[in-house]
C-alpha cells in the first residue's frame, strides 16, 4: 500500500514529461465538449431562460434563437422595442390573452423588447426571425433609437449583449468602417464571451430546469419626482444630445434591416409604434426641438413605406401616474391599457393574414 | 509506468487541465471588460 501511494504521488505530483501533453489533451477535451453540448439549438430549447426581470440579455439571446428554429407558421405578433416599449407591453401571456379575446383565436407572441436597444441590434433581431414569418412586427420608436453615434453603437457591440450572429449587423458594423469578429463557425467558440457572461446560468441551463418568465410588473420603486426626476430628464437630454447628428444615419440602419426582414417574410406587417412618454414631462426630457422634429422625421418616414405609425401619446392614452420616470410605464392597468389599445390597432391585419392562410 | 503511477498523473492532468480551461474563459472575461472599458460610451 505504501509503494502505491508512493507510486501515486510520484505520478500525481513527480516531473513527468507526459504531464503537459495530458493537460493540454483534458483542456481540448472540456473545449470540444462544450462547443458539443452549448449549441444554439442548445439554447433556444432554453428559450425562456432569465435570471430576473431585468435579465434582458440572455432572455432575448435564447428567444430570438428559439424563434429562429421555430417551424410555426400561423400569423404571429412579435414585438422589438427598448425598455419605455417593454414596461408598456404585458407579458407575452397575457398579450396573447388580450388578443385571443379581440380575434377569439390563439395568436402567439414573440417578445424581443430589451432595454437600451439600438438599431445594430434590431439588425442582429431581424436575422433571427423565422424565414417565411407571417404576422405583424410592432417595432418601439422614439429619439433614444435615433440617438446612438457609430462609435456608441459600437461600444455597446463589445458589451456582448447577445450571443447572435447576424450578416445584417455585420454589414452594418463594416459601413461603420468597423471590422466584425473573426467567426470559426463554431457558437461555442464565437460566442464565449456572451456566454461566460451567462455563468449563473449554467447549473439551470445544463440541468434543463423548469423555464420561467419574470413577472415584470411587481413596481420597482417609488415613482421619480422632484429634483431626482430633473436629474433624471437632464440625463436624457444628454443622451439626446446627438440626436440630429445621427438620425439620418440611423434611419438608414433601421431601413435595411426592414428590407432584409421583408425579403425573408411572407406576409408583414411592420407597424412603428411611438414610445410611451410621460405626459407632465413631454419635452423637459428631450433637448428643445428633438421631440417636434422626431414627430416630422418619423411620420413622413413612416408615410414614405406605407408603415402605420402609432402613437399613444396623441391619443390620450396615458396618464402621467401611469410612469415611474419620464417614458417608462410601471402601472399594470396602464400597461394593460397600453396593449388593449395596440391590439385593436392591429386586429384587423392580423384578421386578413387569417383569412388568406385559411383560404390557401 | 506502474498503474499507481498512471492514476497519480491522469489525475494530475484532469485537474490541471481543467483549471487551465476555467482560466482560459477567466482571461475571455477580462479581455471582455477590458474592451468594454475601452470603449466605454454610455
Amino acid at each position: 500500500m505504501r509503494t502505491f501511494f508512493r507510486e501515486f504521488r510520484e505520478g500525481a505530483f513527480g516531473p513527468t514529461r507526459g504531464s503537459l501533453a495530458g493537460t493540454l489533451a483534458v483542456t481540448l477535451v472540456w473545449i470540444v465538449l462544450a462547443a458539443v453540448i452549448v449549441t444554439p439549438e442548445f439554447l433556444a430549447e432554453n428559450s425562456a431562460v432569465a435570471l430576473n426581470a431585468r435579465d434582458d440579455n440572455t432572455r432575448i439571446t435564447a428567444r430570438a434563437l428559439a424563434f429562429r428554429y421555430s417551424r410555426d407558421r400561423a400569423p404571429m405578433v412579435a414585438a422589438m422595442g427598448a425598455s419605455g416599449f417593454r414596461m408598456a407591453l404585458m407579458s407575452p401571456d397575457e398579450f396573447e390573452a388580450i388578443l385571443e379575446a379581440r380575434l377569439g383565436r390563439p395568436i402567439e407572441v414573440m417578445d424581443l423588447t430589451v432595454g437600451g436597444l439600438t438599431v445594430w441590434e434590431i439588425a442582429s433581431l431581424v436575422d433571427h426571425f423565422p424565414d417565411g414569418f407571417e404576422g405583424v412586427l410592432l417595432l418601439g420608436v422614439g429619439p433614444g433609437l435615433l440617438s446612438y453615434k457609430a462609435r456608441d453603437l459600437y461600444a455597446r457591440e463589445q458589451e456582448i449583449r447577445f450571443g447572435l450572429d447576424s450578416e445584417t449587423r455585420d454589414d452594418e458594423l463594416r459601413r461603420a468602417g468597423y471590422e466584425p469578429a473573426p467567426s470559426t463557425g463554431i457558437y461555442f467558440l464565437d460566442h464565449v464571451s456572451f456566454l461566460v457572461s451567462l455563468r449563473q446560468h449554467w447549473p439551470r441551463l445544463l440541468a434543463r430546469a423548469e423555464r420561467i418568465y419574470p413577472w415584470r410588473f411587481k413596481p420597482w420603486r417609488r415613482p421619480y419626482a422632484g429634483a431626482e426626476m430633473e436629474a433624471r430628464c437632464a440625463m436624457i437630454r444628454e443622451r439626446l444630445s446627438d440626436y440630429f447628428e445621427t438620425r439620418e444615419a440611423s434611419l438608414a440602419s433601421l431601413d435595411r434591416a426592414i428590407a432584409r426582414l421583408r425579403s425573408r417574410c411572407g406576409s408583414l406587417e411592420i407597424v412603428l409604434v411611438d414610445n410611451p412618454r410621460n405626459p407632465a414631462y413631454v419635452g423637459r426630457a428631450q433637448p428643445p426641438g428633438v421631440l417636434d422634429d422626431y414627430f416630422d422625421v418619423m411620420r413622413r418616414y413612416a408615410a414614405e413605406r406605407g408603415l402605420p405609425f402609432l402613437e399613444a401619446n396623441s391619443e390620450g392614452i396615458l396618464r402621467t401616474g401611469d410612469f415611474l420616470d419620464e417614458c417608462h410605464i410601471q402601472e399594470m392597468a396602464a400597461a394593460r391599457r397600453y396593449t388593449t389599445w395596440i391590439v385593436n390597432r392591429i386586429a384587423p391585419a392580423l384578421e386578413r393574414m387569417s383569412e388568406s392562410e385559411s383560404g390557401r | 509506468m506502474t498503474f499507481a503511477r498512471l492514476t497519480g498523473l491522469a489525475l494530475r492532468c484532469l485537474v490541471l487541465g481543467s483549471l487551465l480551461f476555467v482560466a482560459l474563459l477567466g482571461l475571455v472575461e477580462l479581455s471582455t471588460a477590458m474592451r468594454i472599458f475601452r470603449y466605454q460610451a454610455f
